[in-house]
């Protein structure tokens, strides 16, 4: 088993979490493992310091939207067996379609293999995630996940640091939108 | 001093500076609408990158900023823009005054306007989707006020936005490598479809447009009405640059042929879902719609007199939008529900608001008299020589429009059995009435008033020389 194979892993494993398990607690075990798997990439391309820009950021991202959700008081919505069974029968059709787009996507975008298929995996996901869900919470890890993916494949392209620091800066805004969305309606209207 | 500190990094930071002012909402939309109107009045005034006396002070406008090696400019070619956007954000800063804006309206507005500035500013372009989609971040407290839960329409607005970020950089990144010349020509076909679809996800182009009407009827129609009115048009102005740079882009006529297909596509959908409308403020997003619609079929038809069409068509949009966003937040404001079931009595309870929102809306639908009359006019004209089997088409959609309007004013004039009081006030009254007065100004003189916006045109320098 090549080294590489093993962040992948990380996306893979980590995409079935953030799809099958709904609480805040699976969410935040979800993203710290993709952003682990990114961090771990991107640092063949990038300068490791770049590359912790984004594994901290997407750590900070997460804490932010858990930190809301728990704030709020109020559990997410529960998901019966039906619903995972679903779920991850997409994720895996998901995973399935990454690996057949791959050879196409790299005629396409010349980047580092590994990178361009965590990153078609985290795109895919994000959309899943995206497509399946309304809840504000859910929602902003879909778009994170989907940034995510989008970053891997574009760290291998530009390597620039207003890039990286702006895309973590959108991150986190990204991170800070879902945050409000989960607490708008109970912030004061005055306060 | 240079351009991008006075007209970028100061709103940014005057936005910032209000939101800690943000429970003082008089002062903070005032400082907001004085500030917009000065920058406004110095785009006009100041040239760049020339030195100025004043008395015995010597001031230079430097063109250029730069963070981080790369580079914020602005040109005595954006100074128009600059003056459109200025003047319009202080024109609704005002009326946020007057319509009761929630806290975050000012201040998150003047950082919205900050990030589009910086986005038509930056060098390379393809920092632009960064700063757009930075923009699109900042809407978000605009759009959902405190104590309001969020819609659906807000979360696919963000949704949208951020999916067409990543096809610009990826654009961005085969544009902007280098000589075009190198490039694999297999490649550069695929980067301009990736960068439509960007320009297709930022602009809701059709099929993706339907968070439109969502967001309009969701939100405050005011706080929606400013970022449709914004962003939509620096997202073309955006494109425009884009074009302009892109030699390649610039002579292929294919890509020009679906962009006109698709305003096409845009008028035809938004007409024929507006005369099914049975709720005013989704007609709202439908409007948008349709003037985006216009904006892209003036531009695909890739010609000196389309872009001038598409630069004139700019202040006839933001004016209309604005009376029609300013005369839905009277009624939101009243509580009064905006769907054709509850809308007897509405005009004497409401009648400047009525007036207003039926004359904005026929002035997009390009009746004479109005501001939207001359351009689409003019763009009808143009598109109808270049593609005479074509214009039914989009006369269809503007037909569609038209019924939907005029099932609007046939909802608002049934009286109520009993007399009603007036509920506006004399403050809603006037902003109303001076936004009409220029919807029927532009459309009586419109030669005074687009021949000194079309030289925003001056941003994309290249499509001048467009025939």
């Amino acid at each position: 088993m090549n080294i590489q194979t093993i962040p992948l892993l990380f996306l893979i494993v980590s995409s079935f979490i953030l799809i099958l398990f709904l609480g805040w607690r699976y969410a935040l075990l979800g993203l710290a493992l993709q952003y682990i798997g990114i961090f771990w990439l991107i640092a063949q391309t990038l300068p490791v310091g770049l590359a912790a820009v984004k594994l901290i950021v997407g750590w900070m991202a997460g804490a932010i939207l858990a930190s809301s959700q728990v704030s709020l008081g109020e559990e997410l919505p529960v998901s019966d067996l039906s619903g995972r069974i679903f779920r991850g029968f997409v994720m895996i059709f998901g995973v399935i379609v990454a690996f057949s787009i791959l050879p196409a996507a790299e005629t396409w975008i010349p980047v580092e293999r590994s990178l361009l298929t965590g990153g078609l995996i985290l795109l895919i996901s994000g959309l899943v995630q995206l497509g399946l869900t309304g809840n504000p919470f859910r929602l902003s890890l879909g778009l994170l996940t989907f940034l995510a993916g989008f970053e891997m494949i574009y760290a291998g392209l530009v390597s620039s640091v207003l890039v990286v620091g702006l895309l973590g800066l959108i991150n986190l805004g990204i991170g800070l939108a879902g945050s409000y969305f989960i607490l708008s309606a109970t912030l004061e209207e005055t306060g | 001093m240079s351009a991008p500190i006075l007209w970028i990094v100061i709103p940014l930071v005057a936005g910032m500076t209000l939101w800690l002012l943000r429970r003082r909402r008089w002062l903070a939309g005032g400082i907001a609408a004085g500030l917009s109107a000065f920058l406004a009045g110095l785009a006009a005034a100041l040239p760049i990158g020339e030195v100025i006396r004043l008395g015995g002070l010597q001031i230079e406008l430097a063109e250029s900023l730069f963070i981080l090696g790369r580079s914020f400019n602005l040109t005595n070619n954006e100074r128009p823009l600059l003056v459109v956007i200025f003047t319009a954000c202080a024109v609704w800063f005002g009326g946020g005054l007057i319509l009761r804006q929630h806290r975050f309206f000012a201040p998150f507005g003047l950082m919205v306007v900050s990030a589009l500035i910086g986005a038509l500013a930056v060098q390379p372009f393809l920092y632009a989707a960064l700063l757009v989609e930075l923009a699109v971040l900042l809407s978000i407290p605009l759009l959902v006020p405190p104590r309001e839960p969020v819609q659906s329409g807000v979360q696919r607005f963000l949704i949208f936005q951020t999916l067409g970020m990543p096809f610009i950089l990826l654009a961005g990144w085969v544009f902007g490598s280098g000589d075009i010349a190198q490039i694999d020509p297999a490649i550069l076909p695929r980067a301009a479809v990736i960068l439509g679809l960007g320009f297709a996800l930022w602009l809701g182009v059709f099929p993706f447009y339907f968070w439109v009407p969502q967001l309009t009827n969701q939100t405050h129609p005011y706080s929606a009405g400013f970022v449709l009115s914004l962003l939509p048009v620096s997202i073309l102005m955006l494109g425009l640059d884009f074009i302009s740079q892109i030699g390649w882009l610039r002579a292929s006529s294919g890509m020009f042929l679906i962009i006109q297909l698709t305003g096409m596509l845009m008028i035809i959908t938004a007409g024929i879902w507006a005369a099914f409308q049975d709720e005013i403020s989704r007609l709202f997003g439908y409007a948008v719609i349709f003037e985006s619609g216009y904006a892209l079929l003036s531009i695909g038809v890739n010609t000196l007199p389309g872009y001038m069409i598409f630069a004139a068509g700019l202040l006839p949009r933001l004016l209309g939008l604005f009376v029609l966003a300013t005369a839905l937040s009277v009624l939101k404001n009243h509580d009064q529900p905006t769907d054709f079931d509850h809308l007897q009595g509405i005009f004497q309870r409401f009648p400047v608001a009525v007036i207003g929102l039926v004359l904005a809306l026929f002035s997009m639908s390009g009746i004479p008299l109005l501001a939207g009359f001359p351009v689409r006019l003019e763009a009808l004209e143009l598109f109808a020589s270049q593609r005479p089997l074509l214009i039914g088409w989009v006369l269809l959609g503007n037909l569609g429009f038209l019924i939907g309007v005029i099932r609007v004013l046939l909802h608002v004039v049934r009286l109520a059995d009993q007399p009603e009081q007036r509920l506006e006030n004399w403050k809603e009254r006037g902003i109303l009435l001076i936004g009409m007065l220029f919807l029927f100004l532009f459309g009586l003189m419109p030669g005074v008033f687009y021949q000194s916006v079309i030289f925003i045109l001056r941003v994309a320098p290249a499509l001048l020389a467009a025939r």
